[in-house]
């Protein structure tokens, strides 16, 4: 997927808290990592399983993203105080939300983010190369907070998304080195 | 220096006194801008239950002939990660002794821990005992 199809997406496409979680109690968690297997649903379509459900795409997502894409899902694999100072299990929604949005920001340009789990639950992506910082704190379903800087140019940014993710685009094609 | 409820900086604890803080694997992150492995700043957070940051103080463990391994017995892969008390201050933190039994050099630093206070604390950390020193405990 490239980034231009970050553009075609509109805060109409995005997801709102409603969309998110169960219709049923969330499935016990099962020890053990995730399965990514390849699911015909139509001619195109692409499913992730995993031990809290499925996520499925309208393509199959490319060998890169998939290597991060699983990195998350492990997440929820961790188990309580993996921190040593209290930390919480993983919330698999906000991972799920995470998956989309790994999916939806990494083009074939992309750097590979760092995943990291925080604390309190959530999950924070991390790119720390080609002179940038940036970092994407999933902590809510459609919450988004963002940190950038550019050591190249001074600019510093903080701001939150809340569903049209079309602020990242010049970020991350400053990332990508497409600038 | 900040104070917060029962929290009041305690002034024996010097601005050049390394507070240790225990790094787990999943907070190691590879900085290529600086092409070494740091803390994410996700590592330097309050409890979830929102007590203060827990530390322990370096001064102290060297004090009594303790390694700084001696930090991290039973938490296999973890690293050890060091910040000065002048710099947790100079982001509006404070630092409270609050020794337990289980480590007599615990601390805690106290304060708001904004997103940008954090990725400060980070940058600013260094190695006591590295990623690709850990091993198992």
């Amino acid at each position: 997927m490239s980034i231009g199809m970050l553009e075609e997406r509109t805060s109409a496409d995005a997801l709102l808290d409603r969309d998110w979680g169960p219709e049923e109690p969330a499935p016990q968690r099962r020890a053990g990592g995730s399965s990514i297997t390849p699911h015909s649903f139509d001619s195109h379509g692409f499913v992730v399983r995993w031990p809290h459900g499925a996520i499925e795409f309208a393509e199959r997502p490319s060998e890169r993203v998939l290597s991060v894409i699983r990195k998350a899902l492990d997440l929820t694999a961790l188990p309580p105080n993996w921190d040593s100072y209290g930390a919480r299990t993983i919330d698999p929604y906000l991972v799920a939300g995470t998956v989309e949005l790994l999916h939806t920001l990494i083009g074939p340009d992309t750097p590979l983010p760092s995943i990291v789990p925080t604390s309190r639950g959530g999950v924070q992506l991390e790119w720390h190369c080609n002179e940038v910082d940036l970092e994407i704190n999933v902590s809510s379903p459609i919450r988004r907070k963002v940190f950038f800087e550019d050591f190249r140019s001074g600019v510093s940014k903080e701001f939150t998304l809340t569903g049209d993710l079309r602020p990242l685009l010049p970020i991350l094609n400053r990332l990508s080195q497409l600038d | 220096m900040s104070t917060s409820e029962s929290y009041v900086d305690d002034p024996t604890v010097l601005d050049v006194d390394p507070l240790w803080r225990r790094i787990p694997p999943s907070h190691f992150v590879f900085d290529s801008n600086n092409g070494a492995f740091r803390p994410s700043s996700a590592a330097f957070d309050d409890h979830p239950n929102g007590s203060p940051m827990s530390v322990v103080l370096g001064k102290e463990v060297i004090a009594v002939s303790r390694l700084p391994e001696s930090v991290l017995e039973g938490h296999q892969g973890f690293a050890l990660a060091e910040i000065s008390a002048g710099l947790a201050r100079s982001v509006g933190q404070g630092i409270v002794r609050k020794p337990e039994d289980y480590e007599p050099a615990h601390a805690e630093v106290f304060g708001r821990k904004t997103d940008s206070i954090r990725r400060k604390l980070a940058k600013g950390s260094l190695w006591v005992i590295r990623p690709d020193q850990s091993r198992e405990s």
